[in-house]
């Protein structure tokens, strides 16, 4: 009999035996075996659902047994034993509700756990399963229906190997075995990734975590199977990609160096040969063919420029890892004394770099960058650049503000593109790989770049770099 | 040294490194007989008098280029320090190439020197200093 069937034939049984109870009270006129049938009555409570069916019917049961009193005066015995009886009735049936109460509340908390503990099974995504010590499939949730293409029944009773390709099927039960005599853990209690196979023989990647369950005299073991066919493929596209793009970005990165590198040397030949005209040719010349020869070196100078730029870019945050570390104050000297600053621009070290501590290289090239474009770009008669830094926990901010012309807001993302100039290059010198490669080495050591400009005002580039820097493969 | 004039073989692809050699020779007013070579072969050609080719007369002293066609400035100078004749010979490499891996591939062939053409001054100027002196204080070898 099911719990349901149970719970319906309740209250028929519970009528039954309060109608017995009133009639039996009727024909034994000492009421005797009447408290014994309400006390049945009471216990029929622990066929209802609410455990306070015990009380009512307890209620029930002792007001039958008074009304039994009260009605029936004929009694051949002495009335103090009539009412003692009744008395004792009336405790034994509360007794008995109390007892039915309690026990029924234990009842339904079980229940509701349990419900609630299939419930959790039988929705669950991942694949539940429960074998015994050999091997043979005790209980499966309905994810396994799905994950492994068999309905319940076909796995039941069945050795668990045939949810395994080999060589995991015939070494299976040679696992639990050696389990079994030397205490030898091949997976329990440890995840893996392993390979599941499904009815139709094709196999699949599974994450499998396998748990020992002793109960009571029972040794069980509880494995909980994931498909991870979508994550593999997942991952397999990522590493995929990830080695394509690594792969683009080493052979671009050669490219540019065997480029720069190659291109150089015929136009070295063109320098060469310029210059020579130039010397054998200098008393024959009128002014505007040797301007034209200038010209053409300064040409030369350029493209040597552009070239060595390149090179410089392609090679960016290249083995750097053994530099020096130098104050920030001082490295902003050290800059200073490259440049070539006009006397009427003042570079200005802010105190708040006192102290900070960070790698020469690529910094230097960075900042040598940034000083440079600010001086570079200066239109006005005096100018003033101040280079100055904040610190969070895991970065340091640097900026680079100038009093210059400042950038148009539509520009300001171009600026940091390759080959960029935003004048051209007869009136500023420039490849305009500047700012690529201080955006490029700053994104491979983790920091991000970004100016603030209005026209006319100034320009303020800040940038972070992180206090541990992690190198990374790939740039963008 | 010996009195005897210092011939020297300038082995080079390059037609416009060629003449700028040339024309700093020229320019410093060195007198010196400048041969040059368009290869490894056609300079071990020059030095043994093969395929119809004059012997040069020693001393010589060689200004090798390392990336050649046919057969390149290493290649070379194995082949030179493998013929007893040529093994005292007194060459300088003159190349493009700063990597470290040329460099000691040279020196294990044991060249008097490793020069990068751009670092030899604006026109070969130190590097024909250089050579200059050298062939007036160095003794070669017979």
């Amino acid at each position: 009999m099911t719990k349901t069937s149970i719970r319906n034939g309740a209250p028929l049984a519970a009528l039954i035996m309060a109608v017995v109870g009133i009639i039996f009270d009727y024909i034994t006129p000492l009421g005797v075996a009447a408290g014994v049938i309400h006390i049945l009555f009471v216990l029929t409570a622990i066929w209802f659902r609410s455990p306070r069916t015990a009380f009512f019917f307890a209620g029930i049961g002792t007001v039958f047994t008074l009304k039994g009193y009260l009605l029936i005066s004929d009694i051949q015995a002495d009335t103090w034993i009539v009412q003692l009886n009744r008395a004792l009735s009336v405790l034994a049936l509360w007794v008995v509700a109390l007892i039915v109460y309690f026990q029924k509340r234990m009842a339904n908390a079980l229940e509701q756990s349990e419900a609630r503990h299939s419930a959790f099974i039988d929705n669950a995504i991942d694949g539940m399963i429960t074998i015994n010590n050999q091997g043979i499939i005790q209980k499966v949730n309905p994810a396994c229906e799905k994950i492994f293409g068999y309905v319940a029944e076909e796995m039941l009773g069945q050795n668990v190997n045939i949810l395994m390709p080999e060589p995991y099927h015939s070494e299976h039960n040679g696992y639990l075995q050696n389990y079994r005599n030397s205490g030898f853990k091949k997976i329990i209690g440890i995840g893996r990734e392993l390979e599941g196979m499904r009815k139709d023989g094709s196999t699949f990647p599974i994450d499998l975590s396998v748990s020992e369950m002793s109960l009571k005299s029972e040794q069980l073991f509880g494995g909980i199977v994931r498909d991870v066919t979508a994550r593999k493929e997942a991952e397999r596209s990522l590493n995929r990609t990830m080695e394509d793009l690594k792969l683009s970005n080493d052979e671009l990165e050669k490219f540019a160096y065997v480029a720069s590198h190659d291109l150089k040397s015929p136009l070295r030949g063109i320098d060469n040969l310029t210059k020579w005209l130039a010397e054998d040719l200098a008393e024959v010349l009128d002014d505007e063919n040797k301007d034209r020869l200038e010209k053409l070196q300064g040409r030369v100078l350029r493209m040597e420029r552009l070239l060595d730029d390149l090179l410089e870019y392609s090679r960016a945050g290249r083995n750097l890892k053994k530099t020096e570390k130098i104050k920030a104050d001082r490295l902003i000297d050290d800059v200073r004394s490259l440049l070539n600053v006009p006397a009427e621009i003042a570079i200005t070290a802010d105190e708040s770099l006192d102290g900070i501590l960070i790698p020469r290289m690529p910094l230097e090239q960075i900042f040598h960058n940034l000083i440079g474009n600010a001086v570079k770009h200066h239109d006005k008669e005096k100018g003033i650049i101040v280079v100055s830094a904040s610190e969070s926990t895991l970065f340091y901010e640097f900026s680079v503000q100038d009093d210059g012309p400042g950038i148009a807001e539509r520009f300001q993302e171009k600026i940091f593109e390759m080959f960029q100039t935003l004048k051209p290059r007869d009136e500023v010198e420039g490849s305009g790989m500047g700012l690529a490669l201080v955006k490029k080495i700053v994104y491979r050591f983790g920091g991000r770049i970004q100016v603030k400009s209005k026209e006319g005002k100034g320009a303020t580039f800040t940038f972070t770099w992180p206090k541990k820097p992690k190198i990374r493969s790939i740039t963008i | 040294m010996s009195g005897k004039t210092v011939n020297i073989l300038l082995i080079e692809d390059d037609d416009i490194d060629a003449e700028g050699v040339k024309r700093a020779f020229k320019k410093a007013r060195i007198a010196n007989p400048l041969l040059r070579a368009k290869d490894g072969v056609e300079a071990l050609e020059m030095l043994r008098g093969e395929n119809g080719k004059d012997v040069i007369p020693i001393p010589h002293l060689l200004l090798v280029d390392l990336n050649m066609p046919r057969m390149d400035g290493i290649e070379f100078m194995e082949e030179l320090r493998g013929d007893p004749k040529f093994n005292k010979t007194i060459a300088f490499i003159l190349t493009t190439s700063k990597r470290d891996e040329d460099k000691m591939a040279a020196y294990d062939l044991n060249v008097a020197g490793y020069l990068v053409k751009s670092k030899v001054g604006d026109g070969f100027v130190d590097m024909i200093d250089m050579l200059d002196h050298f062939w007036k204080i160095v003794e070669f070898p017979e």
